[in-house]
C-alpha cells in the first residue's frame, strides 16, 4: 500500500486549496471525497436535466487573490464573471439598485434621498479604509495572546500593526462596528430604508443573528473584504458555476501531482501512538499517512472522525459548544422563461443580471429573523437571488433559466420533515411571487437545501454554511478552540484546514491556503 | 475657580468635593423635580436605583461610611410553582447537572469581574491588568478572553440546563439594558454586574438608597460648597458664564454638567453652537430606558418559603420569556408578559415598612400590574417620569446604554474632546458609567490639573 506525506479528509474548495498547496511543495497528498465529485458545498449540479444548480455557494468574492495566482487557477478553467448590479425590488412598485460604478450608484440615490446620496460617499470611503486595514488580518496565522513564543509575539505585533496604523478615527469606527449591530451603525449614516436594508444583508449571511443584534457589524465588514481582479467589494459569479471553481482547484491539485479519490467517505481518523497516521474509509479501505489534515468542520472532525478517548476534555467541550446552529437554505427554481419583476421598468432589464435582494426594509429582516430564532421559519425569509443562467447561457438550455435563491431564516432545529420542507418551499416562493406575479407559471422545477439537506449532502454540522457562527467569541484564536487555533489539533499530526478556523466561512481559499503555509513550516522545522 | 456642578448623583457631590478639597469655590445646584436621581426613596421604597455603591477609596477621603444590608441572593419561582435559590455558597433546589457547574461557573465570573473591576476602577487601564490576566494561566485567560463578546444565551446555555437559572442571571444581567439574552455582548453586562457584586449579594442601605444622599450632603458641611435645589430649566447665558434657573442665575468660571451627555449637548447647550460631527455623534448614543420600578403594599405571601423572604425574587425567569419581551419592546409594542423582579425591602430593614413591595417591570409598560399578587396603592416609576423629572434623555439612568460599543475609551462618543472651553460632563456618561463617583472625582482631578497650569 501507498504511504503518503499528507491525507486530506473532504475536497470542499478549501480541502483543494490546501491539498494543492502541499502537492506544490513536492509533497505526496490524497484527497478523499466522501462524494461522487469534488467540491463540498462548492458545487454544480444537474438536478433537473438540462439545468445546472447552485445547490451550495453561489458567489465569488472573498477568494484570496494569491490563491488565484499562485495556483495559476485561471489556466487551469477559472473564469470569474463580475455582477452588475445589486437590485432590491419593493412592494410600492419602485426598486433600488446598487452598482459597483460609485456615480451611477449616486444618481440611482440621489431618486431616493439626497442626504443619503451625500453620506454614501463617506460611507463607502469610511468601509472602504476599513477593510483595506482588516485584510491583512485574512492571511495571518492566528497568534496564541497567552504564549510568549516569539512566533505569537510576533504575529501579535503584526495585528498591533494592522491596527495601529490605522487613523484614529477609523480604528474608533472599526471598534465600534464590531461590537454595534449592522442596523445600528446604518442608522447613523442613511434614512432610506431599502439601501440600509441592502447594506444590513451582508451582516446577516449565513449567520443566525438578526441585523439588530450587536456583533452583525462584524460580519458585515467580514463581507466587505473582498474583491475581484482588485475591485473591492465586488461579487463574481464562475462560469459554470462554483462547481466549476472547485474543478479548477481539482486540476490545479492533480497539475502539482496531488491524488484525488471519489466516492471514498471517511469513517474515521487512525491515531497510533497519539499520533495520526491515516484514516480508514467507511467500506474499510485504510490510507496511511504523515499527517492527516480534515477539511471537515471541527464539529464532525472531532466528535465523528476523531475517537473521543484521544482528545482532552477541555478541548471536546470547546468543540461541542462552538456555535453552529443554521439559519440559510438554498432554493433553486428551473423556469420556462425570464420572469419580470414588476418594480422593474420595461428597458432594465438588465437590472436582473446581478445580485436582487428581497429584503425592503430593516423592520423586514428583523421579523424574519424573530420567527427563526425560537426554531421556526420566517413567514416572509430574506432572500438573495441570481439568475446565473442570464451571466452564463451554459447554465439552462436555450430559453430557460435557472434561478439560485438563498434564503434566511429558517432554523436547524426544526425537524425537517419532506412535508415541512415542501411548506417552506411554498413560503419560499409566494413571497418571491409577490414581487414577480408570472413567477408560478413558469417553475418547471423546484428544488430547496434546507440546513438538515446540507448536513446530509454536505456533511457540515447543522448545514451551518461557515462551519459555525461567525461571532466574535469564535474568530481568530478563539476558532474553534480558544487552544486550538493555528490550524493544529490536540492529535499529534492531525490539522485542520476547513473554514472551523481563522479566518472562517465564504469562499476564500484562506484557510486552506494559511494552514497549509502553517503546516510546511511545521514539517520542514 | 468658581466651579458650578448641575446635577446632583453621588458623580456631582464627588466632584464637589475633590475642587473644594483643592481650593476651588463650588456650587451644587439640581434643576430636576428631585435631588439625587437615580437614588431616590420615596415612602421607604426604591423609585429609581435600588442598590447605590460609592467608590469606597473616595468614601474614605471624605468619612463617608455607608453601612449596607445585603440580600441573601436571589431566588426564582419556576411556572410549576417549584423554587430555586442562588447563594454564594450554591444553588438549592437546582438539577444535579447544574449544581456541579456552579461553583467553577463563580469562578470564572469572579475572575473576569475581577479584571473588568480594574478597568472601572481606573481612567485608563492599568499596567497590571495584562499581568493579572495571564496569571488566571493559558486556559482560564482565554475562557475569559471570550467572554465579554458573547450573548447570554450562548454563555448560559453553554453552563447550566434549569431555564429558571439561565432566565434569572440574564435577567439580573438585562436589568435596564435595551438588548435581548439572544444579542452578543450582553454577557459583558453579566461580569459588569458580577464585577459589583449585584448578582449574588445585591446590598441596600437602611432607610433606602435616598440615605446615600444624605451621607453626601452631611459630607459638604464645613466645605465651601453650596447647594441649590431649583427645579426649573437651566439656561446657559450667551457668554457662556452663568446659568439661569427661573429667576435665580449662577455664575461661574467652569461649568460641570451631571445630566447626561445628550442632555448636556442638545438641552442646555443650544446645538447650533457646535460642530455637526460632534452633534451627529451625540445624536447617536444609544440609551433607552426599558425597567420600570412599582412601589405598593402587599405582605410576603405566607405559602412562599421562609428562604426566599430576604432574597430578590424573579418571577418564572426564562431566557425565551425575555427575549420575546424584548421582541415586542423593539418594535414598541406593549408587553403581555415580560421579566419581574420583586422584593420586600422592609423585610430586611426595619426601618420600612414591612409590607412594602418593591417590583420592577422589564421591557413595557403595558405589563406593570399584571403581576401574581394583589398588591394595592400601587405607584409607578417609568422611564418617561424619569426623563421628565429626573432629566435623564430617554429616561436611561446612565446616561447612555454601557454595552461594549459605548464603554471605556468609546464613552460616551469615541474620542470625546469638550466642545465649549469651560463646560465639560461629570457624570455617568463617562467611564466608568456608574454612580459611584468615580467619574465626578476623575473629572474634577482633570480641572485641577488644568486650572493649576493656566
Amino acid at each position: 500500500m501507498k504511504h503518503y506525506d499528507a491525507i486530506v479528509i473532504g475536497g470542499g474548495h478549501n480541502g483543494l486549496v490546501h491539498a494543492a498547496y502541499l502537492a506544490k511543495a513536492g509533497r505526496q497528498v490524497l484527497v478523499l471525497e466522501r462524494r461522487h465529485t469534488v467540491g463540498g458545498a462548492t458545487i454544480t449540479e444537474e438536478i433537473h436535466p438540462g439545468f445546472k444548480f447552485l445547490i451550495g455557494s453561489y458567489l465569488i468574492s472573498l477568494l484570496r487573490p494569491q490563491v488565484i495566482q499562485e495556483l495559476e487557477l485561471a489556466k487551469h478553467g477559472l473564469e470569474l464573471l463580475p455582477l452588475e448590479s445589486t437590485l432590491v425590488p419593493l412592494t410600492n412598485g419602485d426598486y433600488l439598485a446598487d452598482w459597483p460604478d460609485h456615480d451611477m450608484t449616486r444618481r440611482e440615490l440621489l431618486r431616493h434621498s439626497r442626504r443619503d446620496a451625500e453620506t454614501y460617499e463617506e460611507f463607502s470611503l469610511t468601509m472602504r479604509r476599513l477593510s483595506l486595514a482588516m485584510k491583512p488580518l485574512l492571511d495571518l496565522f492566528p497568534p496564541d495572546p497567552t504564549s510568549l513564543a516569539p512566533r505569537d509575539i510576533e504575529q501579535m505585533a503584526r495585528i498591533k500593526g494592522v491596527l495601529g496604523h490605522m487613523q484614529r478615527k477609523d480604528f474608533h469606527t472599526l471598534c465600534r462596528l464590531c461590537t454595534m449591530s449592522i442596523a445600528d451603525f446604518l442608522d447613523e449614516w442613511f434614512e432610506t430604508q431599502p439601501l440600509k436594508a441592502i447594506k444590513c444583508t451582508s451582516g446577516i449571511i449565513g449567520t443566525f443573528m438578526g441585523v439588530r443584534s450587536p456583533g452583525t457589524g462584524y460580519v458585515a465588514l467580514h463581507h466587505y473584504l473582498g474583491e475581484i481582479d482588485g475591485v473591492r467589494r465586488s461579487w463574481a459569479f464562475p462560469k459554470g458555476g462554483t462547481g466549476a471553481f472547485a474543478q479548477s482547484i481539482a486540476n490545479a491539485a492533480k497539475a502539482f501531482g496531488a491524488e484525488i479519490l471519489e466516492n471514498a467517505p471517511v469513517h474515521q481518523v487512525l491515531i497510533k501512538h497519539g499520533a495520526a497516521c491515516g484514516v480508514v474509509l467507511e467500506d474499510g479501505r485504510e490510507f496511511y499517512a504523515d499527517r492527516v489534515i480534515s477539511n471537515a468542520d471541527a464539529q464532525r472532525t472531532f466528535l465523528k472522525l476523531v475517537p473521543k478517548e484521544h482528545l482532552p476534555d477541555d478541548f471536546l467541550w470547546d468543540i461541542q459548544r462552538f456555535r453552529s446552529a443554521s439559519p440559510a437554505c438554498k432554493v433553486n427554481l428551473a423556469l420556462d422563461g425570464l420572469p419580470t419583476f414588476s418594480a422593474v421598468p420595461k428597458g432594465n432589464e438588465q437590472l436582473l443580471r446581478g445580485s436582487i435582494e428581497i429584503a425592503p426594509s430593516v423592520d423586514y429582516l428583523e421579523q424574519a429573523y424573530d420567527d427563526a430564532k425560537y426554531g421556526g421559519w420566517a413567514r416572509k425569509p430574506f432572500m438573495d437571488a441570481l439568475i446565473p443562467s442570464l451571466l452564463d447561457p451554459g447554465m439552462a438550455p436555450p430559453g430557460k433559466h435557472v434561478m439560485s435563491l438563498f434564503v434566511e431564516y429558517a432554523s436547524s432545529e426544526i425537524d425537517w420533515t419532506p412535508e415541512k420542507k415542501a411548506q417552506f418551499l411554498e413560503v419560499v416562493v409566494d413571497t418571491l411571487a409577490e414581487y414577480s406575479p408570472d413567477l408560478k407559471s413558469k417553475i418547471i422545477h423546484k428544488h430547496i437545501m434546507t440546513p438538515h439537506d446540507i448536513q446530509e449532502v454536505f456533511g457540515i454540522t447543522n448545514g451551518h454554511i461557515f462551519h459555525g457562527e461567525l461571532s466574535l467569541h469564535q474568530l481568530l484564536f478563539l476558532k474553534p478552540s480558544p487552544q486550538w487555533a493555528q490550524y493544529k489539533t490536540p492529535v499529534r499530526h492531525l490539522w485542520m484546514c476547513g473554514s472551523s478556523t481563522h479566518p472562517g466561512g465564504c469562499i476564500t481559499g484562506a484557510p486552506g491556503r494559511n494552514a497549509a503555509m502553517e503546516l510546511l513550516k511545521d514539517w520542514s522545522a | 475657580m468658581k466651579v458650578l456642578i448641575l446635577g446632583s448623583t453621588p458623580n456631582a457631590f464627588a466632584a464637589a468635593l475633590t475642587l473644594a478639597d483643592a481650593g476651588h469655590t463650588v456650587e451644587i445646584v439640581e434643576t430636576a423635580t428631585v435631588v439625587g436621581a437615580p437614588y431616590v426613596t420615596q415612602d421607604g421604597g426604591e423609585a429609581g436605583l435600588a442598590y447605590p455603591h460609592f467608590c469606597p477609596v473616595l468614601g474614605k477621603q471624605w468619612g463617608i461610611t455607608l453601612p449596607s444590608l445585603a440580600h441573601t441572593g436571589r431566588s426564582a419561582r419556576r411556572a410549576d410553582g417549584s423554587w430555586l435559590h442562588v447563594r454564594r455558597s450554591g444553588l438549592i433546589g437546582a438539577t444535579e447537572h447544574d449544581d456541579k457547574a456552579w461553583p467553577h461557573f463563580m469562578t470564572l465570573m469572579g475572575q473576569a469581574g475581577e479584571l473588568l473591576y480594574y478597568l472601572l476602577q481606573n481612567p485608563e487601564p492599568p499596567a497590571y491588568l495584562a499581568e493579572a490576566w495571564r496569571e488566571l494561566g493559558r486556559r482560564q485567560s482565554m475562557e475569559v478572553l471570550r467572554l465579554p463578546w458573547m450573548s447570554l444565551r450562548d454563555l448560559l446555555d453553554e453552563w447550566f440546563e434549569d431555564q429558571a437559572l439561565k432566565g434569572l442571571l440574564a435577567e439580573v444581567a438585562l436589568e435596564g439594558v435595551a438588548q435581548g439574552p439572544f444579542a452578543s455582548g450582553t454577557a459583558f453586562h453579566l461580569i459588569g454586574r458580577w464585577a459589583n457584586g449585584q448578582v449574588l449579594s445585591p446590598t441596600s442601605l437602611p432607610g433606602g438608597s435616598g440615605s446615600l444622599m444624605a451621607s453626601l450632603q452631611a459630607a459638604l458641611e464645613g466645605r465651601p460648597v453650596q447647594f441649590h435645589h431649583v427645579p426649573g430649566t437651566p439656561e446657559l447665558a450667551p457668554d457662556q458664564r452663568s446659568l439661569t434657573v427661573g429667576t435665580q442665575a449662577f455664575e461661574f468660571d467652569f461649568l460641570l454638567s451631571d445630566k447626561d451627555a445628550r442632555w448636556t449637548y442638545t438641552q442646555l447647550v443650544n446645538p447650533r453652537y457646535l460642530e455637526t460631527e460632534f452633534n451627529t455623534a451625540i445624536r447617536n448614543i444609544r440609551g433607552r430606558g426599558v425597567w420600570q420600578r412599582g412601589l405598593g403594599r402587599c405582605a410576603y405571601p405566607g405559602d412562599w418559603p421562609e428562604q426566599a423572604r430576604l432574597d430578590l425574587i424573579h418571577w418564572e425567569p426564562g431566557l425565551i420569556r425575555l427575549e420575546k419581551a424584548w421582541d415586542r419592546v423593539k418594535r414598541n409594542l406593549d408587553v403581555e408578559e415580560g421579566p419581574l423582579q420583586l422584593c420586600w425591602p422592609g423585610l430586611l430593614d426595619e426601618s420600612r415598612p414591612a409590607d412594602l413591595i418593591q417590583e420592577s417591570f422589564g421591557y413595557g409598560s403595558g405589563w406593570m400590574g399584571r403581576g401574581p399578587l394583589d398588591v394595592t396603592d400601587r405607584k409607578y416609576f417609568t422611564p418617561v417620569d424619569y426623563e421628565r423629572d429626573w432629566q435623564f434623555t430617554q429616561g436611561h439612568l446612565f446616561g447612555g446604554d454601557r454595552d461594549l460599543s459605548q464603554s471605556f475609551f468609546l464613552r460616551p462618543i469615541a474620542d470625546y474632546q469638550p466642545p465649549l472651553d469651560n463646560l465639560d460632563l461629570c457624570g455617568s456618561s463617562l467611564h466608568p458609567a456608574d454612580h459611584t463617583g468615580r467619574a465626578g472625582a476623575w473629572k474634577a482631578q482633570e480641572l485641577i490639573r488644568r486650572f493649576s497650569q493656566s
